[in-house]
């Protein structure tokens, strides 16, 4: 499946947008840190990614995940 | 010490959520039990409202008196594990009778419910295997599943649709995947869609497991729980459940038509690295089983008490956030709203239990009562009583005719 980076990217930071109302997320920006995201955010974010590109995310995988670029990284991985 | 900081964080939540009479709701200490359904909270007499302790069997005569002999005939604790000098007749006649309860060939007696699903979910998936679990799940599970290495894939709480789509992208790998759901879930009292549920892990051929911690002697016609209620037992691999609810004990098991739940025991480390349960609470247990079977007049009269409440909280303008189970949570704006109604609830002598984020589904916040057989009439009403007082109640509706 041919999915780009950018819209990976661009399909997180717009959720991530609706959901915390911040307009100034970026690749660098900390998912629990910077967003103040809790753990069951972080597990509905997952989901919405896993319907939007129709992938199975294991929740293991936010083991490695701190920022937004390495959560869209994760995803193109297993688009992949 | 940076190893403290992340208690720091914990002390600031707690000092954050303290009532105005000075407690905080978590941890709040029993003073003295006075009965099933009565104990002293902060110096004061309160109605137990939220215990789990659901066919009120925790001062059942029989059960006691079960306790007593064998405390007194095989000592105050069995010092091993199952593995090694921790199982006792007592351990194998309750494995038995849980089988026989269930129509199943095998069952495994774990040392808590916590232990049960951890043991359960660690022994049979690991690297490779894909869990795919409820969101709402318990944290047992969620921690089980971290303890088995496996892939874990969530679906959206209670909607089978949306299991159907997580297993079909998993392709093959399905037939391999272990699906996991609760009976009644103990935030909302909500229950699992179980038909539709088990018709969707069939079509992939993927494996079933139910935890009926909090269904188990409250759901079907024998008490088995929602698998029983639902019609699906030839359909369930796994049933894993607690004695700490309507057992009124403390330990857990899993029950399987599976041969190959015995081999279980050698490979699951929450089972073979702590101490079996003692003698006094195997004993209590195997009575507390006996009634559960024997006396489905504590059942009924349970739901008696659910109805009462329920339609009591509803005819208040509180109606629980789910349909009527010995679980039933009503919904507050805020959680500085639901803390100073827990308090209030207090000071009318009433304990129910206060739900707040982060452990809540949604950030919801939520005054969690949990129904007993023995709760009398008269403290149902005192229950509805309290609940009146509160922000949002229609004081109009007073008395009997709220429950009619």
């Amino acid at each position: 499946m041919a999915v780009g980076a950018g819209r990976i990217l661009e399909t997180l930071k717009s959720r991530l947008s609706a959901v915390t109302g911040n307009d100034a997320v970026t690749e660098q920006t900390d998912l629990v840190g910077d967003l103040g995201l809790d753990s069951l955010q972080v597990m509905e974010l997952l989901m919405e990614m896993e319907d939007a590109f129709d992938i199975s995310i294991p929740v293991n995988v936010m083991a490695e995940v701190r920022t937004v670029g390495e959560l869209a990284g994760a995803v193109q991985a297993l688009l992949n | 010490m940076r190893l403290f900081e992340k208690l720091a964080h914990a002390a600031a939540v707690r000092r954050d959520v303290v009532s105005s009479g000075g407690l905080v709701p978590f941890g709040v200490t029993v003073e003295r039990l006075l009965s099933p359904t009565e104990g002293l909270v902060a110096g004061r007499r309160v109605i137990l409202g939220g215990t789990n302790n659901y066919l009120g069997l925790t001062f059942d005569q029989t059960s006691i008196e079960a306790g007593v002999v064998a405390l007194r005939s095989e000592g105050t604790g069995t010092t091993g594990s199952r593995m090694a000098n921790g199982s006792y007749a007592g351990h194998l006649a309750l494995e038995h009778e849980l089988a026989d309860f269930y129509g199943w060939s095998q069952a495994i007696v774990f040392s808590t419910g916590y232990l049960a699903n951890l043991g359960m979910i660690s022994a049979l998936t690991g690297p490779g295997d894909v869990l795919v679990i409820d969101g709402d799940c318990h944290a047992s599970i969620y921690d089980g599943c971290r303890l088995s290495g496996a892939e874990v894939i969530r679906f959206r709480h209670n909607n089978a649709a949306d299991l159907d789509r997580r297993l079909g992208r998993l392709g093959e790998r399905a037939q391999n995947a272990l699906v996991i759901v609760e009976g009644i879930y103990s935030m909302l009292g909500d229950q699992a869609p179980l038909h539709d549920i088990v018709a969707v892990k069939n079509r992939h051929g993927a494996m079933l497991m139910v935890d009926e911690a909090h269904s188990l002697g409250v759901l079907g016609a024998n008490g088995r729980g929602l698998c029983e209620a639902a019609g699906v037992m030839d359909d369930v691999d796994f049933v894993v459940g607690t004695f700490s609810k309507s057992l009124g004990g403390v330990g857990g098991f899993c029950v399987s038509p599976h041969a190959e739940l015995g081999l279980v025991r050698y490979a699951s480390r929450p089972y073979i690295f702590t101490a079996s349960p003692s003698p006094a609470t195997i004993a209590s247990t195997r009575a507390a089983l006996a009634a559960l079977r024997s006396r489905s007049q504590l059942r009924q009269r349970l739901w008696h008490n659910v109805s009462r409440l329920h339609g009591g909280l509803t005819a208040l303008g509180l109606p629980p956030a789910a349909e009527p189970s010995p679980v039933l949570a009503v919904l507050r704006d805020s959680r500085d709203q639901a803390l100073a109604d827990w308090q209030a609830l207090l000071d009318a002598g009433v304990y129910v239990n206060l739900m707040v984020p982060p452990a809540t589904p949604g950030g919801i916040s939520l005054l969690r009562c949990s129904i007993s057989a023995a709760h009398t009439d008269a403290q149902i009403d005192q229950i509805l009583n309290a609940f009146r007082a509160l922000p949002g109640a229609g004081h109009a509706a007073t008395g009997q005719a709220a429950l009619a």
